[in-house]
């Protein structure tokens, strides 16, 4: 499932909503945490995730747009979403046309991939960097600023003993 | 659609004309593979992940037009992206939505962005970043500030604390634009 960097494709797919369960699935997207308490955070190498509810127009039925950048290959990390999160999911996804559930995960991975939208051009900022180093790296550069401004000032030994108590991890 | 933290999401429907999906269809794993057309969009740092897509099999009752899906995740205000686009990237915004329907061209740039917010999805999101108040630039400023400091940590493990401080001076210097 692992891979190097985020799957430049990720993953993404219009559900249509059950007629009558509009105001259901906006009730559930309120409902759920925001920040670093989405589900969406219990999903290792997940960079960026979105639910919105799109309402009717043109004709089109409203759909839940869903959307996720990550670092696994698509099964996986559709296998993740139903095993990892299957509360969530049966209470968002269960109000989509033809919504299997996650009761058998092979399923659930169809109807999802039943419904992608496939990308036909990506842009990509940082195509490298998984969600776990991209993190690391942010937290190490915010401790070299809080260490720089710390030992501004100081005498070469008093910075050397400052150093040497720093445990910068290997 | 944008939130107090840096990075936010939009997502935006156009409906284009038939011969342009069959355009795009075309054109998109060339232009998706090659970097001349990507690299103008790298430049522009804001931009973390954003694809464009097609949307062809549409639930029974939609109209035959398929749509063009684009969705990004970005930096700062949803309309000073759809500006910089409009400024910076004209004929690649051409390339992506020319055959669309009630598409006004990149200028003047104003009405290319009210025709993107206007398509954009303006309902409440669940929207999830793992680091949501690091932009692009400063998330590249750290993944070459890890490699950078790696180098240092090897290069000042025997120093004495004179070379160490006139060293740890030298590696502020160096990589001040990282920090």
């Amino acid at each position: 499932m692992s891979r190097r960097g985020i799957n430049r494709e990720g993953f993404a797919a219009l559900l249509p909503v059950l007629e009558v369960d509009e105001a259901a699935v906006r009730r559930e997207l309120k409902s759920l945490a925001p920040g670093p308490n989405s589900p969406f955070a219990r999903l290792s190498g997940t960079h960026f995730a979105r639910l919105v509810l799109l309402r009717p127009f043109d004709g089109l039925p409203s759909c839940l747009f869903f959307a996720a950048e990550f670092d696994a290959f698509v099964g996986g990390f559709l296998e993740m979403l139903c095993t990892a999160l299957p509360n969530e999911c049966n209470a968002i996804f269960g109000h989509c046309q033809r919504y299997p559930g996650t009761g058998a995960p092979p399923e659930f991975k169809r109807w999802m991939l039943q419904h992608r939208v496939r990308p036909g051009f990506t842009v990509i900022g940082n195509p490298g960097a998984s969600a776990d180093e991209v993190e690391r790296c942010l937290r190490l550069r915010q401790r070299i600023i809080e260490f720089a401004v710390a030992t501004r000032g100081l005498e070469p030994a008093d910075l050397s003993e400052k150093w040497s108590e720093q445990d910068w991890g290997a | 659609m944008a939130s107090h933290n840096q990075v936010s999401p939009i997502t935006v429907l156009t409906p284009v004309r038939r011969f342009w999906y069959w355009w795009l269809r075309l054109t998109w794993p060339g232009a998706d593979r090659g970097l001349w057309i990507k690299r103008p969009t790298l430049r522009l740092k804001f931009i973390h992940v954003a694809h464009w897509g097609l949307i062809d099999r549409l639930p029974m009752g939609a109209p035959s037009h398929p749509y063009v899906l684009f969705q990004s995740n970005f930096d700062g205000p949803a309309r000073e992206y759809a500006e910089a686009f409009a400024l910076g990237l004209p004929w690649r915004i051409r390339g992506l939505w020319a055959g669309g329907y009630g598409f006004p061209g990149p200028r003047p740039s104003n009405d290319f962005v009210d025709y993107v917010l206007d398509h954009a999805v303006n309902e409440r999101y669940h929207y999830y970043a793992r680091s949501p108040t690091a932009t692009v630039r400063t998330v590249r400023a750290a993944l070459e500030l890890d490699a950078s400091f790696k180098r240092f940590r090897d290069e000042t493990k025997e120093l004495g604390p004179d070379e160490f401080a006139e060293a740890w001076q030298r590696f502020l210097t160096r990589e001040q634009h990282n920090l």
